[in-house]
């Protein structure tokens, strides 16, 4: 066996720790996890099953409205004239005026509660046209919390069910550990090229480095909805932007289509180079799976990652961090 | 334990899978009494967290056991818990480096930690490497798994984790001054 991997078996051996077994303890907080996941699981599934029968059946409704009156008698003696087909106007959608002082808390037709602290992002939303997407600190009566108190949300502007007014969909509360433990919407790219824009918000941000999630809005048997983009465990994607000198984070669109790519770079131990390990996802799929069949959120899915080295000595570029080569624009700059 | 041993209880355990192939209390069990301490050990190694390790390995555990009843198969139990333990303490400790930023906004850059004095050659070079290639190095020569095994856990090619392995294993000879 060559020298390096006998020195490696030996060494991990011995620098691994392993925990003593413990199987009863430890056999009750695994059972204890498992019937909580259960218990979500149920939650989950009565849920979706009550969304599909209350789309299905509100949609039943709604065509029996619509069409129950279409039927031409059969003893009508003349047929009504030809009428020009209507035209029907883009839906101009309310946009929200955001106060220049961000503690002053409004009233916003459609949330349930005042809010203030409001950032404000411009995009295709929803695929029908430019719409609004914000978010907002809940206030309450005494007023604008402190920064990072109360809850966070992300509303975006769609079209109500008639397709002539605005409405506004709503999800969180948003986990936030930015500086001023304030959320705020910072870009809309376009990652699976698809014509809608997803909604980037900034929840972590550190001295250098910051992490935003992803959301799209999305039909579902009820109307709209604004949702996650998940990771394959579940949980809503975090991507990490920005860094040092030593450690860098970046993404770009630059890979295949519907896909993005997460980079992380590592100065490695003598200075001289980065080592850069590169995670392609692809975003695919549909919110609507199937024929009435609703997935709560898209899937973001992993590619084969590759690494490479970028030597400080050479020209050769670091990969390119800029989410707008997603498409979209950064109305919302980090603050310094 | 040698990786040789640890992959004889990996081996006993998929035995035992193959004359139950559900998932239930005793394979539980015997996974908790069998590979659980070696994998909370590999994950620690790749991640540096010994807490998040042993969080995120449970977890993974009561996922599996959790989709079994569902009908899932899984194929390797062994396998399977490592790739969601890898991917949970990675989500996981990404949060927590996270808040640990956002706490430390006074300016002072705080990552990567450096290695504590008292960590092994070994340790300090490995946390070098690469997130894949550390995987991988840990999986090969802790866990013991072969490169089929390795690309199963971690879900890509075999070909993709040959390149990594070497590369780690051509970084890690750097760092610890040793003949290839």
């Amino acid at each position: 066996m060559p020298p390096i991997d006998e020195r490696l078996q030996r060494d991990l051996d011995r620098a691994a720790r392993p925990s003593a077994p413990d199987s009863g303890a430890r056999f009750e907080d695994v059972e204890r996890r498992r019937a909580r996941r259960t218990l979500t699981r149920k939650v989950q599934t009565a849920a979706l099953v009550t969304v599909v029968l209350v789309g299905t059946a509100a949609g039943f409704l709604a065509l029996l409205r619509n069409f129950s009156g279409a039927e031409t008698p059969a003893t009508r003696a003349t047929t009504s004239p030809p009428t020009a087909t209507a035209t029907r106007s883009p839906v101009v959608l309310q946009e929200i005026v955001l106060p220049d002082d961000p503690t002053k808390v409004i009233s916003v037709d459609g949330l349930g509660s005042p809010v203030c602290r409001g950032s404000e992002i411009q995009g295709n939303f929803f695929g029908g046209g430019t719409t609004y997407a914000y978010v907002f600190t809940e206030a309450s009566g005494a007023g604008c919390p402190p920064a990072g108190g109360g809850l966070q949300v992300l509303v975006v502007v769609v079209p109500d069910a008639t397709g002539h007014s605005s409405s506004l969909v709503v999800t969180g509360p948003l986990d936030c550990h930015t500086a001023d433990g304030v959320c705020y919407v910072w870009a809309d790219p376009d990652i699976d090229g698809d014509g809608k824009n997803e909604i980037a918000v900034v929840t972590t941000q550190g001295a250098s480095t910051m992490f935003f999630q992803l959301y799209e809005v999305v039909t579902t048997p009820n109307g709209w909805a604004v949702s996650p983009i998940v990771a394959p465990d579940g949980a809503p994607v975090s991507v990490a932007e920005g860094g040092s000198v030593t450690h860098q984070d970046g993404v770009n669109c630059s890979g295949p289509s519907n896909s993005f790519i997460e980079w992380s770079a590592s100065l490695n131990a003598d200075q001289t180079k980065y080592l850069i390990h590169s995670q392609p996802y692809r975003l695919d799929g549909d919110y609507e799976s199937g024929p009435g069949v609703f997935t709560t959120s898209r899937v973001l899915q992993p590619l084969t990652p590759s690494d490479s080295t970028v030597d400080l000595n050479t020209d050769r570029p670091m990969p390119a961090d800029d989410i707008t080569s997603c498409g979209g624009s950064i109305p919302n700059p980090p603050s310094p | 334990m040698g990786p040789f041993v640890r992959r004889e209880v990996v081996e006993r355990t998929l035995m035992s899978r193959d004359v139950a192939p559900s998932i239930d209390e005793t394979t539980i069990r015997a996974f908790l009494s069998g590979p659980f301490p070696g994998i909370v050990a590999a994950v620690t190694l790749v991640e540096g967290s010994r807490a998040a390790a042993e969080d995120s390995v449970a977890e993974a555990l009561a996922r599996a056991w959790e989709r079994a009843e569902h009908g899932e198969q899984i194929e390797s139990l062994p396998a399977w818990v490592t790739r969601v333990a890898l991917n949970l303490s990675k989500s996981r400790l990404r949060r927590m480096r996270a808040e640990a930023k956002a706490r430390d906004r006074a300016g002072a850059t705080t990552y990567p930690a450096p290695p504590p004095e008292d960590r092994l050659d070994v340790e300090r070079a490995l946390a070098t490497l690469p997130r894949r290639q550390r995987q991988a190095t840990v999986l090969r020569y802790y866990l013991g798994f072969d490169i089929a095994e390795i690309a199963v856990a971690l879900g890509v090619f075999e070909g993709t984790i040959k390149t990594t392995l070497h590369r780690a294993r051509h970084a890690m000879a750097a760092a610890l001054g040793e003949e290839e």
